[in-house]
């Protein structure tokens, strides 16, 4: 049973340019991708700056309005839904945001920033709500004398804490975490990490856990969809990924990252390709990767490559395996 | 030959609501061309020591120690006018937010020929001509054309890269480099540590990396130092502290990482808590009220230090022999 | 304590009770108490508070203790310098100018506090939908607003004056024209500023509405810059009115306002000074004080400090 299907999403941001910002060009932020989560699974969409994943977490979420393709979830195509068609699937998808500081209002106490989701939807009546805040304030490892206590006494950690006791206000059966650790010191990030997985178990929650993080994303995904440039370049579950990676960037990313193993085995994570991110404005034709890549061939450069099937639910857009 | 031998370091601010003690004395050492690292969490106080050193601390900082010897000149009893003239010159400094560190009215040709005419005293024509060397030492190809860009026409792995340049134009003996890598992406901070490693081989330089990354440190630092709320709480090199670590904060700190369980869905195992308060800062051991094997004189005593050989040290209680008696002792 | 006089009892494990954990060791503290705290640190602030709250006193209780009206002319006691009677001394027509200055200060305070408030309402409401909206929306307003400010203020308000009378009512309404365009400029960019705030994202996916993320949230969030910028415009306030009155053509006599009763003194400005002496010194101290505790306000509420 999936919980998500995403069909050729796009998401196209016009800008302006030239003499009385009359030209328009487009930031083809997320470029055509498609991939499934089953109810329960969760899964991790990693890359670099200005890869679009934190733009599909927001394009699924309906934060903005997708340029074209399918958001299937639960069911529903919500690609296209007014807000008036979103309220009750608001209640059913949820988001986790990356910066403790800035996700939760400094003006409100915890009690009512849990309680806000509640209000908004109109779920319990006051004396209820309380009582819930506080249950779910516990659920996260946190006491009820919190509840009148301001965001800025609390650390980071606790903060990102009571983002997520907000998240679950409404029982949500899914949840888009967007960089939901990376502000946060390493012991924290385990604690965080740990309750993301014991919520899922306990819940059946069902998670898209966006981050660069590429070892977290490991450990707590079924399976993983690799982005460059707006494009899925590959898309596996895990194990399967890490011990195969065929497409040329994920075998850099990967090998980019320096471990404690690879420095005790005294092996070197040499820098596998050279040269910067482009920009998501201009894209060149053909492969996105194509100026990157060590094994680029003429047809990279003209010819964009299709998400291939290679089986055992492993896709790759790369000329190489086509 | 030792470079940098700085004992005691305390530094403390004065702020509304009291005295932070930010380092709670610091000691450490570099060898001449040696690479060391300092890792911990945030606030645990890695930056403020080296700020602390060049000084480049706000009014309200109280810095002391009871020596800081450089290159074999004592430090302590100095005017920050000495310190300055080492900054940029002897000594290397390169941030984490390279946006801000850079000046964004100011071309990079600009500020890289600045420190080269202040320190080293060179004319407008020599200092280009270096500076241009710089840049193509850092792997930016077209140097002419970069030296009259400004900061924000450069990417953040480019600006990284000029910031390295600009610290090791004067042929600094050390450079320090507070989180160099943090806020770039995965491959573009290859790139740099990769430039960085190469860099140090060619001239000799040594660095201090304060991180609080570990895989970083691992590959980049010969000996480190770990530390928690203002004290270093072990020490040793590489292969000691990540083949065998002793203090339970460093024990916690790798079984942290996803990466240490391998693959196999085990639970993480995190360490329980937050870091405590440092306008109070506990009187024993930092680390007890988050420590699975806390005692009772941990507590009440902040330990002393246990050498264990070879340069690892560790400051815990654990390693005292009535430790080891009470059958606490011998961290596995 | 020496290391070598450990005993074994020391190495025995400590309880979970004992440690401290996830407690928050510092008092609760909101925005405004935290503010509070700071803004009682700037003695300049304080003094300017105590100003207002003493003549906030006076203005509502002072007429009623003093022995005088405003309006009693008594032409036996006329021009008379200040004494032990006549605390102010009294004017051409022998009315106390002590009495007058006190229900001055009600007009004043009345005038200045009123116009602050309907001036704040609108801004804040022209201010918030204007940001939040954006795009069209925002620049048509904000058009609007620029030809507003392009009028010559003085000259809208001699006009307004002429056709509506001279009185308190007239006088709030020529205020409200304009005054609440800088307000409204600011509540502005405060909004867009923070309109892209994670929490308001959080919000939209929750469901929440326009309305409810902009006076839920955002403005809120935006109420220190709002409350300095009200103890500013009370000032402004004040002085159109006591401007306006003084040239004329804002409230007349028999109902005093300090304006008024400067413009009253000038006749005998050289030869009885203390006429014009008084009312000056008020509406200076008044405007002063509410200047000093709008000054206190911006570095008590400067949201760079806290959290």
């Amino acid at each position: 049973m999936n919980m998500l299907e995403v069909r050729n999403l796009k998401m196209h941001f016009p800008l302006r340019q030239g003499l009385f910002n009359r030209k328009v060009i487009f930031l083809k932020a997320v470029n055509d991708i498609s991939f499934t989560i089953k109810k329960g699974e969760t899964m991790g969409l990693v890359g670099e700056s200005g890869c679009g994943k934190t733009t599909t977490g927001r394009a699924i979420c309906r934060l903005y309005d997708p340029t074209g393709g399918e958001i299937i979830f639960d069911g529903e195509n919500i690609a296209e839904y007014d807000n008036k068609k979103l309220l009750p699937i608001r209640k059913k998808m949820q988001m986790i945001f990356q910066d403790p500081y800035s996700s939760l209002d400094p003006r409100m106490t915890v009690g009512e920033i849990i309680k806000e989701p509640m209000v908004i939807q109109n779920l319990y009546a006051q004396k209820d709500a309380t009582d819930k805040a506080s249950e779910l304030l516990s659920r996260v490892g946190l006491k009820r004398e919190h509840l009148n206590r301001y965001p800025h006494e609390f650390s980071g950690g606790q903060r990102q804490r009571v983002g997520i006791a907000r998240a679950l206000a409404m029982n949500p059966e899914f949840i888009i975490c967007d960089e939901p650790i990376s502000a946060l010191d390493v012991s924290i990030q385990a604690q965080v990490v740990n309750m993301l997985e014991k919520l899922s178990e306990e819940f059946g929650l069902t998670y898209l856990f966006i981050s660069h993080d590429l070892s977290m994303v490991r450990h707590i995904s079924h399976k993983i969809g690799v982005m460059y440039l707006g494009r899925l370049v590959e898309y596996a579950e895990t194990d399967e990924l890490f011990l195969s990676m065929l497409h040329p960037y994920t075998k850099a990313l990967i090998s980019s990252v320096p471990t404690i193993v690879n420095a005790l085995n005294k092996k070197q994570s040499h820098a596998v390709i050279k040269g910067e991110v482009p920009s998501p404005i201009n894209l060149p034709e053909g492969c996105v990767f194509c100026k990157r890549c060590v094994y680029s061939m003429e047809r990279c450069k003209i010819e964009s490559p299709e998400m291939k099937d290679i089986g055992g639910g492993h896709f790759v857009s790369c000329h190489l395996y086509s | 030959m030792e470079l940098l031998n700085v004992k005691n370091l305390r530094t403390t601010f004065n702020v509304d609501e009291g005295r932070v003690q930010a380092v709670r004395g610091v000691s450490l050492k570099v060898k001449k061309g040696q690479s060391i690292g300092i890792v911990g969490e945030s606030g645990c106080g890695k930056s403020v020591s080296m700020m602390s050193l060049m000084r480049i601390l706000p009014k309200n900082a109280d810095i002391n120690a009871e020596s800081i010897l450089f290159d074999g000149v004592e430090l302590t009893d100095k005017k920050p006018a000495y310190i300055s003239k080492l900054r940029g010159n002897k000594i290397g400094m390169i941030f984490q937010d390279s946006m801000t560190s850079l000046n964004p009215l100011f071309t990079i040709g600009n500020q890289l020929v600045e420190p080269l005419k202040i320190h080293q005293g060179m004319s407008g024509s020599e200092a280009r001509k270096k500076a241009e060397e710089m840049i193509s030492l850092v792997e930016i190809s077209n140097p002419k054309k970069r030296f009259s860009q400004y900061p924000h026409e450069l990417s953040g792995g480019m600006r990284q890269r000029i910031m390295i340049a600009m610290s090791l134009s004067c042929n600094p003996k050390l450079l320090i480099a507070d989180e160099p890598t943090t806020a770039l992406d995965v491959t573009i901070a290859a790139q740099i540590l990769l430039l960085m490693e190469n860099l140090q081989k060619e001239l000799g330089t040594s660095i201090i990396m304060i991180t609080h990354d570990l895989g970083v440190v691992a590959n980049m630092c010969d000996y480190i130092y770990v530390m928690y709320a203002g004290v270093i709480v072990e020490q040793g090199c590489m292969e000691s502290i990540f083949s065998n670590p002793k203090h339970p904060y460093t024990i916690g700190l790798i079984s942290c990482l996803p990466a240490s369980i391998g693959s196999g869905k085990k639970r993480l195992e995190p360490i329980m808590g937050t870091p405590p308060d440092l306008i109070k800062p506990p009187e024993g051991c930092p680390f007890t009220d988050r420590c699975k094997r806390a005692m009772i004189v941990c507590k009440a005593e902040m330990p002393k230090e246990y050498d264990l050989g070879k340069g690892h040290i560790v400051k815990c209680h654990l390693l005292h022999p009535l430790a080891q008696k009470a059958g606490k002792g011998v961290i596995v | 304590m020496n290391q070598d006089n450990y005993t074994l009892e020391m190495f025995k494990s400590l309880s979970e009770d004992e440690k401290s954990g996830e407690d928050i060791v510092r008092e609760s503290t909101s925005y405004w108490k935290d503010a509070w705290k700071k803004f009682k640190k700037d003695p300049l602030a304080l003094i300017g508070l105590v100003i207002i709250a003493v003549l906030i006193v006076f203005a509502i209780f002072g007429p009623m203790i003093s022995p005088y009206t405003y309006d009693k002319q008594d032409y036996s006691v006329k021009n008379q310098w200040p004494s032990s009677e006549h605390w102010f001394g009294t004017d051409k027509m022998g009315r106390d100018i002590f009495t007058r200055i006190l229900y001055g200060a009600r007009i004043s305070l009345l005038i200045g506090i009123a116009s602050a408030v309907i001036n704040l309402i609108i801004g804040v409401i022209y201010g918030g939908i204007a940001g939040y909206a954006g795009g069209k929306i925002d620049m048509v307003m904000m058009r609007i607003v620029d030809l507003l400010i392009g009028l010559p203020q003085l000259l809208y308000i001699i006009l307004l004056m002429t056709f509506l009378g001279n009185n308190i009512g007239s006088i709030l309404l020529a205020l409200c024209i304009t005054y609440w365009i800088g307000t409204a400029r600011l509540v502005r960019s405060q909004v867009l500023s923070l309109k892209h705030s994670d929490y308001v994202l959080a919000a939209k996916t929750m469901g929440a509405s326009d309305a409810f993320i902009l006076f839920r949230h955002l403005i809120p969030n935006s109420m220190g810059m709002i409350i300095m910028t009200v103890t500013f415009l009370v000032p402004q306030a004040i002085f159109a009115e006591a401007f306006l009155s003084f040239l004329g053509i804002g409230i007349q006599i028999p109902v005093a306002s300090w304006g008024t009763l400067a413009n009253d003194a000038i006749p005998t400005l050289f030869t009885r000074p203390y006429q014009m002496i008084f009312p000056a010194l008020s509406i200076s101290i008044t405007i002063l004080a509410f200047n000093f505790i709008g000054d206190g306000l911006r570095d008590a509420l400067d949201p760079r400090l806290r959290g």
